[in-house]
């Protein structure tokens, strides 16, 4: 994993999503210590990468099928948390202000280019 | 089926309950799957299951089971900022499905449904808004 690419990555998104973005982190699964991130929050990084395992091992018991790319978590106080999950063992959580923040940049913008990002760091060397 | 409790929702929460349902399988057609409604027990008020869905038989029942593992889930606070925010909203995209849950201070909300030419923006623009409207209303009539 190139973590430069992974920050050059945190910096596209920190561009795109502007004002709106207030932290993100990036981890791997099952360790949920931040590989790269902007204002980190290692609680919150801990704690969703618990929170992935634990849908994923209830959608799995309740016979749904299986978690895709993302999912997203509203919060009152309207913050919305995106968690995208990488089958390549990984973890990319977003935490933005919903009143700041366009929807249709985060969905059909941001998360496509920092899914982008990742594979481009991920197939990288260091 | 598995412990209807419809005497807990009024005629006027049951009518607000159909209109919900109808507005979301108005707006989603064939995608709509199914949703249960649930007290803050997790007594199953109302559940309804798409006619032609054949892809979970026992579809109420997971949603049920989904519903009462996240509130274990709401129950762990996030510390961000400094602050501790709890969760209000849960949606899932899954293979070829939206699992939607959404939760107030005594209902949870629970909607699976399909992908076909339905995005995230509809679901948050859409969908999400209809069944938060009809908590809200539900909410209205507890207080």
């Amino acid at each position: 994993m190139n973590v430069e690419k992974l920050q050059q990555g945190i910096e596209k998104l920190k561009k795109e999503l502007g004002a709106s973005l207030l932290a993100t982190d990036i981890w791997k699964s099952g360790v949920g210590t931040s590989l790269a991130s902007y204002n980190s929050n290692p609680e919150g990084a801990a704690l969703f990468d618990r929170a992935t395992d634990y849908l994923k091992k209830t959608l799995e018991t309740a016979g749904f099928p299986e978690l895709d790319d993302y999912y997203l978590v509203e919060l009152k106080n309207n913050k919305l948390i995106v968690i995208m999950v990488f089958p390549e063992g990984f973890q990319w959580g977003i935490l933005a202000d919903k009143e700041k923040l366009n929807m249709g940049m985060l969905l059909s913008i941001a998360i496509p280019q920092a899914k982008k990002y990742f594979y481009d760091a991920y197939q990288s060397e260091d | 089926m598995f412990g209807l409790s419809k005497k807990r929702l009024s005629p006027t929460q049951r009518m607000r309950y159909y209109m919900t349902l109808k507005e979301l399988n108005d707006a989603l057609g064939f995608n709509y799957h199914g949703s249960v409604l649930v007290d803050k027990k997790f007594r199953v008020l109302e559940e309804h299951v798409a006619d032609t869905n054949q892809l979970k038989k026992d579809l109420g029942e997971s949603l049920k089971a989904m519903l009462k593992r996240f509130k274990k889930l709401e129950g762990k606070e996030i510390p961000v900022g400094g602050e501790l925010f709890p969760f209000e909203r849960l949606i899932l995209s899954l293979k070829n499905n939206f699992l939607t849950i959404l939760l107030s201070e005594h209902y949870g909300f629970a909607l699976y449904l399909g992908k076909e030419n339905l995005n995230m923006g509809t679901m948050l623009n859409i969908i999400c808004p209809k069944i938060a409207d009809l908590l809200e209303s539900l909410e209205n009539d507890e207080n």
